[in-house]
């Protein structure tokens, strides 16, 4: 810790000398985010439905109109028991394809495997080669979330100020894929957690950060049964100041 | 989406300690310069609030820190080296965005004599290689190492007696 430390003080001179001494500096990025923002904005999901025509609502209402007869149609024959073969026939193939196409409509940019989330309505947008999720805010509703979709490709979790205690972590732990998690100002997981995280067998880095219920000391015995394993543990600054010089 | 005015503002006010941040992390220039304005982009895309500068700026470096650590790959050493440069930065830097930091040095290298500004000339504006210091200033390239650990330690000492006077 004391060497990583020393080499981050010196990495931290460097980039002040190189600027103080003139040789390099802080670019001006307004324009560039500016434009990105314009070329590749990302609208509200709404704002992805082509604007109605006037011309169109006729059809669109005749459209929900047989939709509506339609669903009718299927709840009655369900119900009396009439047809029951055709009905699946016909039913299976409009369900086999709903998935994917919902699934296409708000399925982040394919080049892009890691999102950052605030809410269930966030994790339902990813799609399934989500690689690595920030949560920001986020209780356990949304960690319920998670773990009901167990994203295949999932392997690594950055929660930050969760809103979620020790109970979350038997959702967690049910993401076997996961290969980093790191928590970060959250104050309600207590050293209990810690026995079912150590579970977890593909699970090489776990980090707490400002975690105000987790120290060094409570992590001694994962650290005991799970060498393989590189737990941080950073306490709050303002309890623990860092090392001086 | 913020609305454009606010979008320059908020970069204006945060470009300069986000670049040095994530350089203290390990990005060369132009890493730095694409991470900077990627991690700007996602979170005015996702919208935030902007209540207070100092929660602002932390939540910038918090995804910057995640973007940089995606973009790398990052093992289990860089993640250790991650969270001990943040902290690191939040200590000796963050209240003004390393920019005390930058001008206390500009006032330390005033300080140094002949030799050792023209080292710190060489390897800091010029972006020399040791090599090419050595043979700049008639010394071994161990002696150029040498001569900047003890030059760096000094300016360290300077900014460290300046901080502690105010």
């Amino acid at each position: 810790m004391k060497r990583l430390r020393e080499r981050a003080m010196d990495k931290l001179y460097d980039v002040a000398l190189d600027e103080a001494a003139g040789g390099k500096a802080p670019p001006d990025l307004v324009e560039r985010v500016e434009q990105a923002l314009e070329e590749n904005p990302l609208p509200p999901l709404e704002d992805d439905m082509p604007p109605a025509r006037w011309w169109f609502a006729p059809f669109g209402t005749a459209a929900a109109a047989a939709v509506i007869l339609l669903a009718g149609y299927l709840v009655f024959t369900q119900t009396v028991g009439r047809d029951v073969a055709n009905v699946n026939s016909a039913y299976s193939p409009a369900d086999n394809n709903a998935a994917p196409a919902m699934n296409s409509s708000v399925t982040p940019r394919p080049d892009t495997n890691y999102a950052i989330v605030r809410s269930v309505s966030d994790l339902r947008a990813l799609g399934d080669d989500i690689a690595a999720i920030q949560c920001d805010g986020v209780g356990l509703a949304e960690v319920s979330e998670i773990a009901r979709r167990s994203f295949p490709s999932l392997t690594q979790l950055h929660f930050v100020r969760c809103d979620f205690d020790d109970r979350a972590m038997d959702e967690i732990k049910t993401l076997g894929a996961l290969t980093q998690i790191v928590f970060e100002a959250c104050n309600a997981i207590t050293p209990q957690s810690l026995v079912k995280l150590g579970e977890m067998q593909n699970l090489k880095t776990l980090v707490f950060r400002r975690c105000e219920k987790i120290s060094e000391a409570d992590v001694a015995s994962l650290r005991a049964t799970r060498p393989d394993m590189e737990i941080t543990v950073d306490t709050d600054m303002s309890a623990e100041p860092p090392e001086r010089e | 989406m913020a609305p454009r005015a606010d979008i320059a503002r908020i970069v204006r006010t945060h470009q300069a300690g986000l670049w040095r941040y994530l350089r203290l992390l390990g990005c060369d220039d132009a890493l730095a310069d694409d991470l900077a304005q990627e991690t700007f982009v996602v979170i005015l895309r996702k919208g935030f609030d902007d209540y207070d500068q100092a929660a602002t700026a932390r939540y910038l470096r918090t995804t910057a820190r995640f973007l940089f650590l995606k973009a790398k790959r990052a093992g289990r050493r860089m993640v250790a080296y991650a969270e001990v440069a943040d902290l690191l930065w939040e200590e000796q830097a963050a209240r003004d965005d390393g920019e005390g930091l930058v001008q206390a040095l500009k006032g330390c290298i005033d300080t140094l004599d002949e030799r050792q500004r023209r080292l710190i000339d060489l390897r800091y504006f010029k972006q020399a290689g040791r090599g090419e210091i050595a043979s700049a200033l008639g010394l071994s390239v161990m002696a150029v190492k040498s001569l900047l650990r003890r030059v760096k330690d000094t300016l360290r000492a300077c900014v460290e007696t300046k901080r502690r006077t105010p």
